[in-house]
């Protein structure tokens, strides 16, 4: 089982520095949470831009294409799951596929993936009127990606697990935030975010109100506020205006806080999707078998005997209780810490 | 000779994007070179007097382009350039002459940005079709470069990052016995490198790191060969590997965190987590560890984010809680015998209402 990861957002919202530093903590280990990239130079060339912004105190240097890695996840040693992780320049969401390669590479991969990280900077969120602050993250475009492939129902005869996706916002630049922001668990934050991200918001609110066919808990979203640098190690350099993001300045060695559980969330979540699917699997087998007569049944099996079919649930049971631990090992330490999109 | 331009760059509204580009340069080759510079992760010293140069085959073109730091900034960070010219691959033998004098004269030869005149309100457009019709001066012949020229099919040649470095490079340029041009980064670490190796083979590179002008087996990396006459320089260091200091190497950057403490609250599911161990020397004791410690949840259950299979739990009692919730106008209405009569015979007309 190997999970696709894209990592997207708009322009300056922080997704390089989010990645660098979630790979530095990651390979080290955190929480017990460790990541092994398959090709070892991966973590080296990683490590070099976030080497420089730590001593060097540089921002690194923007994205300017699609970089995808494949990792190991691991819990003490323990084998948790492959994912692929896909990061993308921010003006990929901005150009029509006709005009970017890059542009038509997000799209694809978006239709692919598991879950999507959506990075977006929270002191723009914060300090800016909303209509600017969803301009300047980018949401309208994250929305309509995510509508355009994944917010649809599926199609008929398709079971449809397959169409959810798991969101996670991540609340980039937090230690810059004005204290009004960070006042109650950053509570005024969450509560812009939503506005600011309200398609995505208002698709998860009307899903739980049951107004659509589709399942709403196969769209799992929440957010979280994060510091790649950590509260009081950077200070703003410009206020911005127009286009033009605040920038900051680098004042203290990077500390970074929190950065680690929306990726924990987006995994953990999918790997409930996945015992969801099992589950549901034991759960038509045995409707049928319940239901059905012999000849109806013999039919449906097409050859195979209700032994045959029998050992099928059981071995779908087993691979589902031996995924439990892992799934509640990531859940449990991920899903405390992050706040949901919908309150 | 005739050649287009191309300058990619950003602005504060867009990312890395062809302001002018050749006109056959598709989408996808765009993209490609976004991909090969993302491996420069550090453009603070490439200015544009003294930039990163680089020549190789893409598609339909041959490219020599320049990168350097644009000294503008988006929120905070360097904004890199990269733009230089495009000639068809028809025109190999011309590009090949015409070559040196380009990167002598790349402050002006390859400076596309000159011609825009506020990158900010810049258009997208495609390159106009320009003539080249200088000549390129004779130089006298080094050397080092018939060495180059035999060996040049096993050895690549690399060269020092600086004046110097850029000299030889001319000199290889300017010798008439290539016919073709020689592929080259100049300016570039070893993950480009492998990128530009995607496209062509690359002939003669110079890394931040190096310090004299050699030849390396294109194999093994390993040198095979110097040129003499010429002494060590002391590289530009790469930041990156320069400032890591032996004490930082020999402490962990982060202190290692504690693993949570096993929390022994899932006795029953011992037979489950043996299922997962892919060591099987591990004793079961210890995959008992798989689980974080059990914390308190939330103090607001409301705020609690769910898993999937939680919400779907949730949201399929409380449909049934309503199900099973009787009908508050109906649990209301008077139940005296005249009105349950009324009601009897009023369900007896009435269809059949299904829950």
């Amino acid at each position: 089982m190997s999970l696709k990861v894209t990592l997207f957002g708009g322009t300056g919202q922080g997704k390089t520095t989010y990645t660098l530093g979630l790979l530095y903590l990651m390979v080290e280990g955190i929480d017990g949470f460790r990541i092994e990239d398959e090709d070892v130079d991966t973590t080296t060339k990683y490590m070099k831009p976030w080497s420089d912004f730590v001593m060097v105190k540089q921002w690194p240097a923007p994205t300017m294409g699609r970089r995808e890695d494949r990792f190991k996840l691991y819990f003490q040693d323990q084998f948790i799951t492959d994912f692929l992780w896909v990061d993308y320049q921010g003006g990929a969401i901005n150009q029509p596929t006709d005009e970017s390669d890059a542009a038509a590479q997000l799209h694809a991969d978006i239709q692919e993936s598991n879950a999507v990280i959506v990075v977006a900077d929270a002191y723009t969120i914060a300090t800016r009127p909303l209509i600017e602050a969803r301009m300047l993250t980018s949401a309208p475009l994250i929305f309509h990606l995510l509508n355009s492939y994944k917010f649809k129902p599926a199609e008929e005869g398709e079971e449809g697990l397959n169409n959810g996706i798991s969101i996670a916002i991540v609340l980039t630049k937090a230690d810059a935030l004005p204290d009004e922001y960070k006042a109650n668990d950053y509570e005024k934050l969450y509560a812009k975010a939503r506005q600011v991200f309200h398609g995505i918001h208002d698709f998860v609110r009307e899903e739980r109100a049951k107004v659509s066919s589709l399942r709403p808990w196969l769209y799992p979203s929440a957010m979280l506020a994060v510091s790649i640098v950590g509260e009081g190690n950077a200070a703003v350099a410009t206020e911005g205006e127009g286009y033009d993001l605040a920038s900051f300045r680098l004042i203290g060695s990077p500390e970074p806080e929190n950065i680690q559980y929306p990726f924990l969330y987006a995994i953990g979540n999918e790997l409930d999707r996945n015992a969801l699917t099992l589950e549901e699997e034991i759960g038509d087998l045995e409707q049928r078998l319940s239901r059905l007569d012999s000849n109806v049944l013999s039919r449906i099996l097409r050859g195979r005997t209700i032994k045959q079919l029998q050992e099928e649930r059981k071995e779908t049971a087993a691979r589902l209780k031996e995924m439990e631990p892992k799934i509640r090992t990531v859940t449990k330490t991920a899903n405390k810490k992050m706040r949901p999109l919908l309150v | 000779m005739h050649y287009e331009q191309f300058l990619f760059t950003r602005n504060q509204r867009q990312d890395f994007t062809a302001f002018v580009r050749p006109t056959s340069l598709t989408n996808k080759q765009v993209s490609a070179i976004g991909g090969i510079f993302n491996y420069v992760t550090d453009i603070s010293r490439l200015t544009a007097q003294f930039p990163s140069l680089y020549c190789f085959p893409l598609g339909d073109y041959l490219l020599l382009l320049r990168h350097y730091n644009s000294g503008r900034q988006h929120a905070g960070r360097a904004i890199g350039v990269i733009e230089g010219i495009a000639v068809s691959q028809s025109d190999a033998t011309a590009f090949a002459s015409a070559l040196s004098t380009f990167v002598a004269d790349q402050t002006t030869l390859l400076n596309v940005s000159a011609s825009i005149d506020d990158i900010e309100s810049q258009p997208n457009q495609p390159s106009h079709d320009l003539e080249w019709r200088g000549s390129t001066p004779r130089k006298p012949t080094e050397a080092f470069v018939a060495e180059f020229l035999d060996r040049r099919d096993q050895d690549r040649l690399l060269l020092p990052f600086s004046k110097k470095g850029r000299s030889l490079l001319l000199n290889i340029l300017a010798d008439r016995r290539f016919t073709l041009a020689p592929f080259f980064a100049f300016g570039t670490n070893g993950d480009v490198l492998a990128q530009l190796e995607q496209h062509a083979k690359i002939d003669v590179a110079a890394f931040f790191t190096t310090d004299r002008p050699a030849f390396h087996s294109r194999a093994t990396n390993r040198q095979t060969g110097v040129i003499a006459g010429y002494e060590p320089e002391a590289p530009t260091p790469d930041p990156s590997m320069s400032l890591r200091n032996q004490q930082i190497d020999e402490m962990s950057l982060r202190a290692r965190p504690q693993s949570p403490v096993t929390s022994g609250d899932e006795v029953d599911e011992a037979d489950s987590l043996s299922g997962m161990s892919l060591r099987q020397m591990r004793p079961p004791q210890h995959l008992r560890a798989v689980e974080p410690a059990a914390e308190p949840e939330d103090d607001q259950p409301e705020a609690r984010v769910l898993t999937m299979r939680q919400m779907r739990d949730r949201i399929r009692a409380e449909e049934a809680a309503l199900e099973n919730q009787p009908d508050e106008a109906e649990a209301s209405r008077p139940r005296d015998p005249i009105h349950w009569l009324i009601d009897a015979i009023a369900s007896l007309f009435s269809p059949r209402q299904s829950k």
